[in-house]
């Protein structure tokens, strides 16, 4: 750790909590509105800028720790951001500061409180926290940060009978999968005697480290039968996070209910996070090599992953077919492309030889999942706020186009999620059918081409909702929200033309996760040398 | 460890995983929320007695119990602090339940405010099922 910068990176989390928490007392004294949207935007922005800059030091130069408190680990909490906690990172931190944004437009019409920016605040500093944490109790606390937040985002409208109906059925159920969590927590404790993901990983491979085990010492008992505990325990808790068939059914109600610059930060914020915690799981702490591989329960869990995928995406790709609320068919749409994020992680582990490939191609899904939700959210933001309604038939019979620009957004969001050349969702599709091919699981690309084929149908109907309202006499539309959906445009396009330099970004990413742990430990080894 | 410790343990693991079950079974198949939010502290009170028994360690013999992890013999050294390495129970646990407690009460506090607010809003707190 070398510079303040990548230091006050690190511990975004603490900062943005802060921040959030500084803005009731505040709130007092400070009463304009505007205020605390403009002062959430400078806060996140900033937070991106950090976060941004992190990404790119981790890219050239290898992870980075920062341990709290100067507890050396693993006695300690010590955050180490490797490439695919940084990859995440900012793509949350991005998504999240372009909604912030958002919001100070669209909360202006509702008589809401400065604490919709505090819940928000916490929202990303739980995700971050998730992302970047190198301990598995601290990843306990900072899914409870993000899921407490995230529940009361849903019920923000708290008089509306429909967003606290959603909000419970969540929070009763996300409850009780987070305390799941804790169990397994305890039983890797018990059975390794650390929580620190890197002493977990060389411990569950049998590999020695002198410098951790020094204080953490060896394992203890049945290590295959507790691991799979663990294991079996988490895997639910994060599927249920990231709106998994059959664990999706929390994911239609709470996006369509919250805000909608919330729904749009969900899929990075919420869904995001929970991918990124199996795959951390899966394959840096259990990885190839490690205790659940020699008792045989990588490839079952892998297998049960690759059907609950195909489950998620034909189920997803099916029921957007039948809503009529805008913001449940693009909740379905999540549920289906969640699905096959799934079904090409699945290809990861099964197929031994594309494992890095099939990695790159869930990656890049992801962030084709996060652009293309958030894209469509904030455009259908603008013109549900024009209609006054969420219904698809409603929007399509507005006379006049609230806004051309949301129109296109859009039109780009659907060919980005339908997987049209040249944005980034063809190439992501392609990535994950060849990688699907590869590792020898014929029928999941079969599946994938047939729940794209049934998604055609709900993704024309979005797009003609959007098209049948923009006629003579159209406006560009509200400055902000535009200037936003255009940077989400050009991203869409970006990183579908700029594929090449992308892929191999992730390549990198992604090879260093399915290859050997010792670039994870080593960045804790080095500052504990 | 004795006939006698093996099969007190056991009740108390057994124990721990028939209140895991109750209390899921009651978040899940309950319609009423207050209900839901009872086996919801039964569940993570559960939680937290499991992690504080993983951390109970073995203890040397029936008639000596193990002691806090606390050094009162200060001026004992090096022998001192071994033998309270081999007595004490372990810190590590309580420190995670100490932790999970609060955030217990946090999740606590928000799912009774949202059984509040959906009384307000429904007149009920029988969770429906078209929502």
């Amino acid at each position: 750790m070398d510079s303040w910068w990548l230091e006050a990176a690190a511990a975004s989390p603490l900062i943005l909590a802060a921040a959030g928490f500084a803005i009731p007392p505040l709130s007092l004294a400070i009463k304009s509105r505007s205020f605390w949207g403009a002062y959430a935007s400078v806060v996140t922005g900033a937070v991106l800028a950090l976060i941004v800059g992190m990404t790119k030091h981790v890219l050239l130069s290898g992870p980075v720790s920062y341990w709290f408190g100067g507890w050396p680990p693993p006695l300690g909490i010590v955050y180490v951001i490797d490439g695919l906690s940084a990859i995440f990172a900012s793509v949350i931190a991005m998504v999240i500061f372009l909604t912030v944004a958002y919001s100070a437009w669209y909360m202006r019409r509702f008589s809401a409180g400065p604490w919709y920016y505090t819940l928000f605040l916490l929202l990303e500093a739980g995700s971050l926290g998730c992302v970047m944490t190198s301990d598995l109790f601290n990843l306990f606390v900072m899914v409870e940060v993000l899921a407490v937040s995230a529940y009361g985002l849903v019920s923000y409208f708290r008089s509306s009978r429909r967003s606290v109906a959603a909000s419970a059925r969540y929070a009763f159920v996300g409850a009780a999968a987070t305390t799941l969590y804790f169990i397994a927590v305890v039983f890797v404790y018990g059975s390794f005697g650390t929580v620190n993901m890197a002493d977990v990983a060389v411990k569950a491979r049998g590999l020695v480290d002198q410098s951790l085990q020094a204080f953490s010492g060896g394992d203890y008992g049945e290590v295959a039968l507790a691991s799979t505990v663990a294991i079996a325990l988490s895997l639910w808790v994060f599927t249920f996070k990231s709106g998994l068939f059959p664990n999706h059914f929390w994911l239609p109600d709470a996006n369509a209910e919250a805000p909608t610059p919330v729904s749009a930060a969900f899929a990075s914020a919420v869904d995001a996070v929970g991918v990124y915690a199996v795959i951390r799981l899966l394959f840096t702490i259990f990885g190839s090599g490690s205790v659940l591989e020699r008792v045989g329960a990588r490839t079952v869990i892998f297998a049960v992953l690759f059907a609950l995928g195909i489950g998620s995406a034909l189920v997803g790709a099916l029921l957007m077919n039948i809503q009529r609320d805008v913001k449940r068919v693009l909740a379905y749409s999540t549920i289906s492309h969640v699905g096959i994020i799934y079904m090409a992680i699945a290809a990861a582990g099964l197929g031994a030889g594309a494992a890095a490939s099939a990695l790159t191609a869930s990656l890049y899904h992801i962030l084709t999942n996060v652009v293309g939700e958030a894209l469509l959210f904030l455009s259908f933001g603008v013109l549900i706020a024009a209609a006054g309604s969420r219904d698809l038939d409603k929007l399509s019979s507005v006379g006049r186009a609230p806004s051309l620009v949301a129109t296109a957004g859009v039109i780009v969001g659907v060919l980005t999620l339908f997987g049209i050349p040249p944005f980034m969702g063809f190439f992501s599709k392609l990535l994950v059918f060849i990688s699907l091919l590869d590792s020898g699981l014929v029928f999941g690309a079969v599946m994938l081409l047939v729940s794209t084929a049934i998604s055609l149908m709900g993704y024309v109907k979005l797009a003609r909702a959007a098209l049948s309202s923009s006629g003579e006499g159209s406006r560009l539309g509200p400055a902000l929200p535009c200037t936003i959906i255009v940077v989400l445009i050009v991203l869409s396009f970006a990183l579908g033309v700029l594929f090449p330099e992308v892929k191999s970004v992730l390549d990198h990413v992604s090879g260093s996760v399915v290859g050997s742990v010792n670039e994870y430990v080593n960045a804790l080894s080095e500052v504990i040398g | 460890m004795s006939e006698f410790e093996a099969s007190l343990s056991l009740i108390v693991l057994f124990s721990l995983f028939a209140n895991t079950a109750i209390a899921l079974y009651g978040v899940f198949s309950k319609p009423n929320l207050v209900k839901k939010l009872i086996s919801m502290t039964i569940l993570s009170d559960t939680a937290n007695a499991f992690a504080i028994v993983i951390g109970y360690r073995a203890w040397p013999s029936p008639e000596e119990s193990p002691v806090p992890p606390v050094l009162t013999n200060i001026s004992g050294g090096y022998a001192a602090v071994q033998e309270l390495v081999q007595k004490s129970v372990d810190p590590f646990p309580q420190a995670l339940v100490l932790t999970a407690v609060v955030i217990g009460l946090a999740v606590t506090i928000f799912l009774a405010s949202i059984i509040l607010h959906y009384h307000r809003t429904h007149g009920t707190v029988e969770m429906v099922v078209s929502g």
